[in-house]
């Protein structure tokens, strides 16, 4: 997950403020706006955790439809700077305060924080062997063979549904989608007999 | 992430990021530009400014896509900078992929890389394919549909009734899916005999070129489709 800041505020000095004050956080992506209306121009960001830092005036339906568009393909938080001296808190709930007095520390303690909440819930993936199957790579061979998914399941003796389970998970399991390039892997793997065939003809 | 303006130096957009030169290329400009602002040469070169403008930020900035803005461009516009990018890939990117192939399985002892060579062969036929069809089909389509829209008189020829956008452009998923997978393959499956300078270079390139392609393809998909979809819309069914 990438961490964004997204800063909505009208005035530039706070907004070049809170990228200075970030400078030392290098894997945060800063993207400032003036309004929410320019916002709607990254909504093409997915899987990052994002933190909206919004000027508290601005609160309102339009901005928040404008922030909930993002909550689709992404874990966000709203995070409202106020000109009250007292506030810097963050609780649970997908909202907190900050005081535009508050101290660099505090700045930087308060993002980490929310950035630290939003990671932690984000479902995290379990280590899962990558490694194929006996059966995976006998489906890989005939892959490369070109055989259809009709001619697999004949030869192994196997329903078309399991061909196709088997063939999903050898994909996730490479990362390697077209038919070329499954071949190719298999050419590289060595799991074809490579004294009778063309190579290159099944590429 | 910085956005460029109007006011911003075109020697500061490439000191900003100099992947934006082939970008820059595609607009006729070329380098030497002294303290030029983007006002400035836009108005020498007679380039629309907020195309430009537009064009730029949305390859700096990968998250950064103001599609309502894009979309209010002509198509004209649009078509005549996706076509100047294909020039560029078939001209320029794809020759370079391959003298950086040829060096790296010259250089090598190992008879894999032959074989990653059929497949990037394999991948350039299929991205040929496409870029021809685009450019005989789908593009001069468009520029007709956009001509009848600018005329005023909303009548479609008989021959241009029976076609719609979506049947032209199919998805650039089968395409791009290969890319991937050569990249992939290169990374995570490369067996050892091979020279890390020629390697690494060839890596670079094609991480460039796939940027590159992403970035087209969101123009297209996302700008150029639905543009045209609405101006089908409109001119057919009034």
């Amino acid at each position: 997950m990438d961490n964004r800041i997204i800063i909505i505020h009208p005035s530039q000095i706070i907004r070049q403020g809170i990228i200075a004050l970030t400078r030392s956080r290098i894997d945060w992506e800063l993207i400032e706006s003036c309004d929410c209306a320019e916002i709607a121009n990254y909504r093409s960001i997915r899987n990052s955790s994002i933190i909206f830092v919004v000027d508290a005036n601005l609160a309102n339906d339009e901005l928040t439809s404008s922030i909930a568009s993002f909550r689709e393909t992404n874990s966000i938080k709203i995070l409202y700077l106020t000109l009250d001296k007292s506030i810097f808190s963050a609780n649970e709930a997908n909202e907190g305060h900050l005081s535009i007095n508050a101290s660099k520390v505090h700045v930087l303690n308060l993002l980490d924080k929310l950035f630290g909440t939003i990671n932690n819930r984000a479902p995290k993936k379990g280590p899962e062997s990558m490694s194929l199957t006996e059966r995976e790579r006998d489906i890989l061979k005939l892959v490369a063979l070109g055989k259809s998914n009709k001619e697999m399941a004949h030869l192994l003796s196997i329903s078309i549904h399991t061909v196709i389970t088997h063939r999903k998970n050898i994909t996730d399991k490479l990362n390697i989608k077209s038919i070329s390039g499954l071949t190719v892997y298999a050419i590289l793997n060595r799991l074809l007999d490579t004294e009778n065939i063309d190579l290159e003809s099944l590429i | 992430m910085q956005l460029f303006h109007k006011g911003s130096r075109l020697s500061d957009i490439i000191h900003g990021n100099y992947l934006l030169l082939p970008v820059l290329n595609r607009f006729g400009v070329r380098l030497g530009f002294g303290d030029k602002s983007v006002t400035e040469l836009c108005a020498e070169k007679g380039i629309d400014i907020d195309f430009f403008i537009a064009i730029i930020n949305t390859f700096n900035n990968h998250n950064y896509f103001p599609e309502e803005e894009l979309r209010s461009f002509s198509a004209t516009l649009i078509v005549e900078y996706l076509k100047k990018s294909h020039h560029d890939f078939l001209k320029g990117r794809l020759p370079k992929i391959e003298s950086l192939l040829s060096v790296l399985i010259e250089n090598s002892v190992s008879e894999d890389l032959k074989i990653i060579q059929t497949f990037y062969k394999k991948y350039k036929t299929d991205l040929v394919t496409h870029i021809k069809d685009e450019e005989e089909n789908t593009f001069p389509y468009v520029l007709q549909l956009q001509k009848i829209y600018d005329s005023g008189f909303y009548q479609i020829p008989e021959s241009l009734l029976n076609y719609n956008i979506q049947s032209f452009e199919k998805e650039h998923t089968n395409v791009d899916e290969k890319l991937f997978d050569l990249k992939n393959i290169i990374i995570k499956y490369l067996p050892p005999q091979y020279n890390d300078v020629d390697c690494n270079e060839f890596l670079f390139e094609i991480f460039e070129f796939e940027r590159d392609l992403t970035d087209h393809a969101r123009i297209e998909d996302n700008i150029l489709v639905p543009k045209v979809m609405a101006m089908e819309k409109l001119l057919k069914h009034g």
